[in-house]
């Protein structure tokens, strides 16, 4: 049984080095034996078979509206897919084009595909958090969020967790959790920070798949490495966020 | 109005002198003598520039600023021109202010026929104003300080404006996305002469990665085939061919690299946009052959018999390009990554495939250089935040029997690493 991973569009989606989250997802589930594939879907390829785990990443706002069209004809797919319960990680503008709509302007908006209820207005003022934290049911997320937006989500829909330190939906919660659809404005490589959250959803993957994903050592070793790199950012989260 | 020379400019001249004395003397930096004279002279800067017979030279892009300005400024030289640039680095208003009145007379004349400043381009509209540049080369518009810029498309506004205060000439990168529409929009303007740099298809083609530029997505109108005055047919290495008016010179590089050849394009299509009937290749290829690498791109330092390779480490271009240029898995490498490189999240979309191991990673941020390998499964040896420490842990290893250590540093961390190995000029460069 080979665990398939597709990554969408990511010659325009990869402005923060986000195949870094297809990087860590694999390269955990082949430490621990597993059969991986690895896939990319770019604007008027071949619609592609459901896989086990779909990843979306960061992009201009021209590259977002250069994708308009193209997310209009896999729409149906991919609510399909999240309906399905194939695993879905979308960052950054990736979440934003699986929500509803983004709005770019007055009186510019363009649809978006659905998974997530919610919309976004991608016209507000930059924020940057360099140590973005999120306190979530997976630990404390950690990473970078650079956008210019604010999520409005449907009251019904969990978020992904409760911003510790930064922005994030602009309401004091964070992305957009919906079956095992996962969104967040953690963008880039969120998952090689936050080992939990990518165990979380290879769990998900292989348990869909009738697999065991086990970590082992190799695992221990790595995430070594990811609480050096991790501490970095956490000694930036300032002193009043860390007591609330 | 105030007048291009004369007493008045004494008194605040002599202020920023005695500022530079007494911040030295704490050992602050560079900066501070520009805000005292500044102050003092509101119009200063424009009247120093305006006496200049070739007028004021912008070097914009997002890497090869400090190459490119390096090279134009040898090839000014070798003309017989006498040429005043700012330290590599300090591109920002206050250190080229700085910069400029440190080489100014009291009476507020500067001995040189041409300014060539690399500029910020986040601060490039506002010192343009200030200085009038008669012409100015944009060399490439990469992914780069997202952190800073929020993304590719407010850089090219960013050129946009510096573009509407040149008032001569600009030349372009033929060849990168957002350049090449900047050029359409100048040509159909018609206000400036617009001239163009590149490299043939081929050899783009050839590159393992191309030149890295960063996307326009706005829209996919093709741009029709566009003439370069300077064109790299050739970029095998340290070797080059460029060419130049109907002919193919050879050109031996002080660097590795197809971006370090079409840096030589740009100089080479901007030189003679000032020279004019003066310019003459044969002085300008002697020029760039002579000419030492900046300190920290490529360049090689030697250490007690051994040599270390400094390459810089700004960006995915940067090191994507140092990468593919390397002649062949490096034997002992250092990597450094600093807190002014602020989001590392771009090293997931380097191809690293050139390095097999790292001996040493060092920097505040080094821990995110170790997990990027750790992700791949390649040996990091040890993390010495320390980059002095770092530094000495590799010349006290094995020697390596190529002779040769490669150094991949942030601007901050190659700064220091100079210093401890004894190369102390940097200092005495910036005013």
């Amino acid at each position: 049984m080979t665990i398939s991973v597709l990554e969408l569009y990511p010659a325009h989606l990869s402005l923060n080095g986000d195949v870094g989250n297809r990087t860590a997802l694999v390269r955990r589930m082949r430490l621990a034996g597993l059969d991986v594939s690895e896939h990319a879907y770019h604007p008027g390829d071949e619609l592609p078979a459901a896989p086990d785990i779909v990843t979306i990443g960061t992009g201009t706002s021209s590259a977002q509206r250069s994708l308009a069209s193209d997310i209009a004809r896999i729409a149906p797919l991919l609510t399909e897919w999240s309906e399905a319960g194939v695993v879905i990680f979308a960052a950054g503008a990736g979440f934003h084009l699986l929500s509803a709509s983004v709005r770019f302007g007055s009186d510019e908006v363009i649809p978006g595909a659905g998974v997530f209820a919610g919309s976004v207005d991608a016209s507000r003022p930059r924020i940057i958090t360099e140590a973005f934290a999120v306190e979530s049911d997976l630990g404390l997320l950690i990473g970078t969020e650079n956008h210019t937006s604010v999520f409005v989500g449907r009251p019904d829909q969990k978020p992904l967790g409760r911003v510790r330190h930064g922005v994030g939906n602009g309401d004091g919660t964070d992305g957009a959790v919906t079956g095992n659809s996962f969104g967040t404005h953690l963008h880039g490589p969120a998952l090689v920070l936050n080992p939990r959250l990518a165990d979380d959803l290879i769990t998900r993957a292989t348990s869909r798949a009738g697999v065991d994903y086990v970590p082992n050592a190799e695992h221990t070793s790595l995430d070594k490495t990811v609480d050096l790199a991790r501490s970095i950012l956490l000694a930036k989260v300032p002193a009043t966020a860390q007591k609330s | 109005m105030s007048k291009p020379t004369g007493l008045h400019y004494v008194l605040p001249i002599l202020a920023g002198r005695v500022t530079r004395f007494v911040t030295r003397l704490r050992g602050g930096g560079s900066a501070m003598p520009g805000v005292v004279v500044q102050k003092l002279a509101p119009h200063i800067m424009r009247d120093v520039a305006s006496q200049l017979p070739y007028g004021v030279v912008f070097v914009l892009g997002s890497n090869g600023k400090s190459t490119t300005t390096n090279l134009l400024s040898a090839v000014m030289r070798e003309h017989g021109l006498r040429v005043f640039t700012n330290p590599s680095g300090a591109n920002m208003p206050q250190g080229i202010a700085s910069a400029i009145l440190a080489e100014t007379s009291l009476t507020g004349r500067m001995n040189a026929d041409i300014a060539i400043l690399e500029i910020d381009e986040g601060y490039g509209a506002a010192i343009a104003r200030q200085l009038k540049p008669a012409s100015a080369v944009i060399l490439n518009l990469l992914v780069d300080q997202i952190y800073r810029f929020g993304e590719p498309d407010k850089v090219a506004q960013m050129f946009r404006g510096i573009a509407a205060e040149i008032t001569s000439s600009i030349v372009l990168n033929r060849d990168d996305n957002f350049l090449g529409k900047l050029g359409s929009e100048l040509e159909a303007e018609g206000r400036l002469n617009v001239e163009y740099f590149g490299a043939t298809a081929e050899v783009q083609a050839a590159a393992p990665h191309g030149q890295v530029s960063a996307r326009d997505f706005t829209d996919a109108q093709t741009v029709n085939f566009r003439t370069a005055v300077a064109e790299v047919v050739r970029a095998d290495g340290y070797d080059a061919q460029i060419s130049w008016a109907g002919d193919v010179y050879d050109i031996r590089m002080p660097s590795r690299g197809l971006h370090y050849a079409v840096d030589i394009a740009a100089a080479f299509t901007l030189a003679a946009r000032n020279l004019g009937d003066k310019f003459d290749i044969t002085r300008a290829i002697t020029a760039v052959q002579t000419t030492k690498t900046v300190y920290g791109r490529g360049e090689i330092l030697q250490v007690n018999g051994v040599e270390v390779e400094i390459l810089m480490l700004k960006n995915l271009a940067s090191l994507q390009l140092n990468l593919d240029y390397l002649e062949g898995t490096p034997e002992s490498v250092l990597f450094a990554y600093d807190e002014s490189s602020k989001d590392p999240s771009w090293l997931y979309a380097a191809d690293l495939s050139k390095l097999d191991h790292v001996n040493v990673i060092s920097g505040p941020k080094g821990a995110f250089v170790a997990l990027r390998l750790a992700y791949e499964g390649k040996d990091f040896g040890v993390i010495e935040p320390d980059i002095t420490k770092a530094v000495q842990r590799m010349l006290d290893g094995p020697r390596p029997t190529s002779g040769r250590h490669t150094f991949f540093l942030d601007y901050d961390q190659m700064m220091a690493t100079r210093r401890y190995l004894g190369y102390k000029d940097l200092e005495a460069g910036a005013a």
